[in-house]
């Protein structure tokens, strides 16, 4: 009985104290060099993308930048961690918000200690940050599905739109643009649904209400999703041996990857989480530099070679297209 | 009436003793009179918790020196811990009586969120800024209280165990929040409200203090009291509190009912702090709670475990997260660690307690040779 304590005493703190060693070397180096942290939502193939993105960055410039995932999408998590980084008085912060208006005390706390903060995905809390790192504007982005929808449609015929919510500001204005792009472009072809329809971002929604759409409306020729779900209807459309009918959807490759091949999605819309990490980051660094970020600044990564920036937001032009053809490139 | 009121109370205090004793106190709790050998050499458990938390104190100055125990790190871990610390304060009041509650962040959660929609007047509106926030407060503690209340009646009356019935209303609070706001933020509370969250005393944050004096009013109730040590009884052995003429179902209310009020405070701590009021927010904290309680060594099959054993672990654990940031350590070795903290306390608890026994009695044996009544306290 001793033993078993005595073990797991002696075990607690050889594993505290190689812990500790392990990385005091690192550690101490931290004071020379420019201190970059990403904090990202939780730990997903996307975010995981986004961390390979950051290590390349580490490669580029030599300075101490890494990433921080909290152990789940939790807001209080994030806090949490951010708080410990202000105390540890790192040089600035990137955070990839999962409750943007939750973390607007803490970003306040960490700027008046002279931390740089770039959010991205977080335009609606760009006031209270250094700056928010944008993949694209949501209307560019959104015209692109009105623009793939028609060309795949041929320009006419009754086609829907999936948003996951309708309070999800994002969603939303990718679906406005994209049935303003196609009124615009392709009048022929007919919206039927004044609202947005909702697969309230699962892929079961998604599944139900396409068998639902396709059952009132038989002559539906196309349908497009702003949530990652259009998976789900490509699916039901394959069950319902419907495959005349065109999709397309906002695309993760883990998930959509074998739809595009057999091209039951059209195409895939989306943007380089790598790219998105790496340009968020290294506008954090310019920032510690004092170089600044302006309209026209490069943040080194494709499609955010000349950013625009707009009341605190740094808008790049990144938007990424899935194809059957280059789907098998990319691993997130 | 009086005296068999009286002969009750008796019994009870006697069988407190007797269940302190097999807690791992090794002598009649009536010998222990100071409060230090009570409290720190005679609860092994606290004795076990006690050599990690100096240990991990020693592991962090060596490793880390002053990024730890800098001012700027002391106080933001100050302003980190009482949020998570009341919520496991309430799940201690849970496990003291045998039971569990799963649903103290949801009911957090849902008192924030209706004292959120008090604060930035979309609920009763035209009220004083001054007088909302009071309205808030009150209402979101007594809502709170309520659904503790509620929890209790269906663990006491109802026969349902606690792990099922606040499993049911952790989603029924949840469902409620998320009805109310849409899985949305309530935000835009009143600067003067917010600013109570960062507010400091000679550089203790004012919700720390507010977390160290809820733990002394709960020790105090729950050890010097009556009524505390009956819920002592009723979680160690619920048959001998009944047939000590104990009012079971009283106890279940009463620990619940705590519990909710605690979950409320919380609340109201977690939207001062992050300016905002969601459904979900801190729902890691239900698992983290339970790490604490059995670190701290309060027991899961109730009856056993101390306050102030809360008090060191959340400032552990908290001084464990501030070392996996510096560390940076990824998600995965942050649960691994947390795991595996679990099962070697789990381990120092069964074989360790007898061991640490040995340890206190040797240590107290040169306490016994002095004169019985000079070490009254």
């Amino acid at each position: 009985m001793k033993n078993t304590l005595v073990k797991s005493v002696c075990a607690c703190a050889v594993a505290l104290s190689t812990a500790a060693v392990g990385t005091t070397a690192a550690y101490a180096a931290e004071d020379s060099d420019i201190t970059v942290v990403m904090i990202v939502k939780q730990s997903d193939p996307w975010f995981d993308d986004m961390t390979l993105g950051i290590e390349k960055l580490k490669e580029d410039l030599g300075i101490n930048v890494y990433v921080q995932t909290p152990v789940s999408g939790d807001p209080s998590q994030q806090i949490s961690i951010m708080e410990n980084l202000i105390s540890q008085k790192v040089d600035a912060i990137c955070v990839v918000p999962n409750d943007p208006r939750a973390l607007i005390p803490t970003i306040k706390k960490a700027r008046e200690a002279g931390i740089k903060v770039v959010t991205h995905e977080a335009p609606d809390i760009a006031d209270s940050v250094d700056l928010d790192v944008e993949a694209f504007r949501n209307e560019d982005f959104g015209k692109l599905y009105g623009d793939f929808l028609g060309e795949a449609m041929g320009g006419s015929g009754q086609y829907a739109g999936f948003v996951g919510g309708l309070t999800m500001t994002t969603h939303m204005a990718w679906y406005n643009a994209a049935v303003e792009q196609i009124k615009a472009k392709y009048p022929d072809m007919e919206n039927i649904s004044a609202e947005p329809y909702e697969d309230k971002n699962s892929l079961d929604q998604a599944y139900s209400r396409t068998v639902e759409i396709l059952k009132a409306y038989p002559k539906i020729k196309g349908f497009f999703d702003c949530s990652v779900h259009g998976s789900a209807i490509a699916q039901a459309l394959k069950d319902k041996k419907r495959t005349d009918v065109k999709v397309v959807s906002l695309a993760m490759p883990s998930t959509s990857a074998n739809y595009l091949k057999d091209g039951s999605i059209y195409k895939g819309l989306a943007w380089r989480p790598a790219d998105a990490g790496y340009a968020t980051a290294y506008a954090a660094y310019l920032l510690v530099k004092g170089d600044g970020v302006a309209s026209g600044t490069d943040l080194k990564a494709p499609g955010y070679e000349k950013v625009e920036v707009d009341n605190g937001i740094a808008y790049g032009y990144a938007p990424l297209v899935f194809t059957a053809d280059n789907i098998s490139d990319y691993n997130y | 009436m009086k005296s068999l009121h009286l002969h009750v109370k008796g019994q009870s205090a006697k069988l407190m003793a007797e269940s302190q004793e097999s807690a791992g106190a090794g002598a009649p709790a009536s010998t222990q009179n100071s409060w230090f050998k009570r409290y720190f050499i005679a609860d092994a458990n606290l004795n076990a918790l006690c050599f990690v938390f100096i240990l991990m104190a020693a592991v962090c100055a060596l490793a880390f020196g002053s990024s730890m125990y800098s001012g700027a790190n002391l106080q933001s871990m100050a302003f980190q811990i009482p949020e998570f610390g009341l919520i496991a304060l309430g799940m201690m009041l849970a496990f003291l009586v045998g039971g569990i509650d799963l649903s103290i962040v949801a009911n957090a959660c849902l008192s924030g969120i209706i004292a959120g929609f008090i604060l930035t007047g979309q609920w009763l509106p035209g009220l004083e800024e001054g007088s909302r926030i009071a309205l808030a407060v009150v209402i979101a503690l007594t809502l709170s209280t309520l659904m503790g209340l509620f929890n209790g009646i269906l663990i006491a009356t109802c026969a349902v165990s606690s792990l099922i019935a606040t499993l049911g209303t952790m989603t029924f609070y949840s469902g409620i929040g998320m009805a109310l706001t849409g899985g949305r933020s309530v935000v835009g509370f009143p600067d003067s409200f917010t600013s109570m969250g960062i507010a400091e005393v000679g550089g203790v944050p004012l919700i720390f203090i507010m977390f160290i004096a809820v733990m002394i009013i709960m020790a105090v109730m729950l050890e010097k009291t009556g009524n505390g040590r009956k819920l002592y009884l009723f979680g160690g052995n619920p048959v001998a509190s009944l047939f000590s003429g104990i009012n079971n179902k009283r106890m279940n209310l009463a620990a619940f009912t705590a519990i909710g009020f605690l979950a409320g405070l919380a609340g109201l701590t977690i939207i001062m702090r992050v300016n905002s009021a969601k459904v979900g927010y801190g729902d890691a904290y239900v698992f983290q709670s339970l790490i604490v309680c059995v670190i701290a060594g309060i027991h899961p099959a109730g009856g056993r475990g101390k306050v102030i054993g809360i008090g060191i672990t959340t400032v552990l654990m908290q001084m464990a997260a501030s070392s996996f940031t510096i560390l940076q350590l990824s998600p995965y070795t942050t649960k691994l660690i947390w795991g595996l903290m679990l099962i070697l306390v789990l381990g120092l608890t069964k074989d360790g307690r007898k061991l640490l026994n040995m340890l206190s009695q040797s240590l107290k044996k040169p306490a016994a040779r002095r004169p019985a009544g000079s070490e009254d306290a």
